[in-house]
């Protein structure tokens, strides 16, 4: 069943569906929170909160769209609302825990990466995107969708969002290639 | 491609966009670029630490976690109150609002009118009796006598009189939405009940006679005259009662003075 025929079901009483809901969609909004604040627990108190307030504000979701469209763009605007509120909160600390979590026990070197520590310095809209792309494997019609805007302004987005990791990882001198 | 767009085509190389003319036109830029391929070599590190990036498992909890804090009546609720909610955001549309006032206002206008089928006209009797009842000709010594008015609600009626040393005449004029009744009493030893002429009478309306009182159970428009033998011309008085429904709406009484022969 699709996800906005599971919606309407939802509206007309049957909670079970968004259970469903749930289980399409945790996975791929968790990681995106998980790397945006970098602490599992975080991560899963504001997966929660997210797929909770998308339950509340499910008799505004327009059928004309897509459903993913709709519950990860919250997710992006309460993860960054959550960012903007916590601007102390160990973001590097938070890394390595997150390194050595596991998690990422498939990574090799268990160790805080160059891009971590490089997407902690770009501005949170553009490191959105990074993980949209990257950790998310979005293409670039959902990434469009999700933050209602052209294909070509998210490619264009997505490279000054490349540029700017490329410039900080090589100021960092963790590009030197010479 | 010149030094400003080739690292837009590097990054479209890496997301598999370019045309095979595309992609060896880029390295033959790079070829002859050297910074341009460095550029590049950053690049590709870049993108091929970022893809690599591990996958991430969530906990077995996190949907329990999840479906335990939403709200399960939310949604229940709004199954049955959706009807309601349809009303009221009609109403909130002062088109909606406006009309369905609009249309309120007509319907009760209408049905208002409706129980006003009786003739309540404000102008009530004031002008003294003119002719005779029953084709009868008329006196020379006529007095035109008291005039008698009441106004209810959805009420009214009034008794005229006119007598001379041999007759009284009295005109009724009733109008009444619901049953009244009329009583009109005189003294049996100065009056004797001569005609009664029905000029307008409801289907509904009942007439009795007795020796000392004419009794009218009516409803709608009415207009009743009734001649009484003036036994003994002396000064006298009839009495007229309204109720309605057993309460008593209204008394009072025309006095038929001495008629000098």
């Amino acid at each position: 069943m699709d996800d906005n025929a599971l919606v309407a079901k939802v509206i007309n009483g049957n909670v079970d569906s968004f259970g469903i809901l749930v289980d399409r969609y945790q996975k791929i909004i968790y990681k995106m929170v998980l790397r945006m604040v970098g602490d599992t627990e975080t991560a899963k108190d504001l997966t929660q909160d997210i797929f909770v307030k998308a339950y509340e504000k499910l008799d505004s979701f327009n059928s004309k769209f897509k459903f993913f469209s709709w519950i990860y763009r919250i997710a992006i605007n309460e993860t960054i609302t959550w960012i903007r509120k916590h601007p102390h909160h160990d973001q590097l600390q938070n890394l390595e825990n997150l390194a050595a979590d596991d998690h990422y026990s498939d990574r090799p070197d268990r160790n805080i990466g160059m891009l971590d520590l490089g997407m902690q310095e770009l501005s949170s809209d553009y490191r959105t995107l990074l993980v949209m792309k990257y950790y998310n494997q979005l293409s670039y019609e959902e990434m469009a969708e999700v933050h209602e805007i052209s294909v070509e302004k998210v490619r264009s987005r997505l490279f000054i969002a490349r540029e700017q990791l490329r410039k900080i990882l090589v100021k960092k001198g963790f590009l030197n290639y010479e | 491609m010149n030094d400003k767009n080739f690292i837009e085509y590097i990054y479209r190389d890496l997301d598999g966009e370019l045309t095979p003319a595309e992609r060896e036109e880029l390295r033959q830029y790079l070829t002859e670029n050297p910074d341009a391929a460095l550029i590049e070599k950053q690049c590709k590190a870049i993108h091929k630490q970022m893809s690599a990036s591990p996958d991430i498992s969530v906990e077995p909890d996190l949907k329990n976690a999840i479906m335990k804090q939403i709200n399960m009546d939310k949604f229940a609720k709004k199954a049955v109150d959706s009807s309601v909610k349809i009303v009221t955001s009609f109403w909130q549309k002062p088109v909606f609002r406006y009309s369905f006032t609009l249309a309120a206002g007509i319907f009760l206008g209408v049905f208002l009118f409706s129980l006003y089928r009786a003739d309540f006209k404000p102008a009530l009797f004031d002008k003294e009796m003119k002719g005779t009842l029953a084709g009868q000709g008329a006196p020379a010594d006529w007095t035109s006598g008291d005039i008698l008015n009441f106004q209810g609600w959805q009420v009214k009626t009034a008794l005229r009189t006119r007598y001379s040393s041999s007759v009284v005449e009295l005109y009724l004029d009733n109008s009444s939405d619901e049953m009244i009744e009329s009583t009109i009493d005189f003294n049996p030893d100065d009056f004797d009940l001569l005609v009664v002429v029905n000029e307008v009478v409801d289907q509904q309306t009942k007439i009795s006679t007795s020796l000392n009182q004419l009794f009218i159970q009516s409803t709608g428009i009415n207009k009743i005259g009734i001649k009484l033998t003036n036994k003994n011309s002396r000064q006298h008085d009839i009495s007229l009662t309204i109720n309605r429904r057993g309460s008593q709406l209204y008394q009072n009484k025309v006095t038929i003075n001495k008629q000098s022969e």
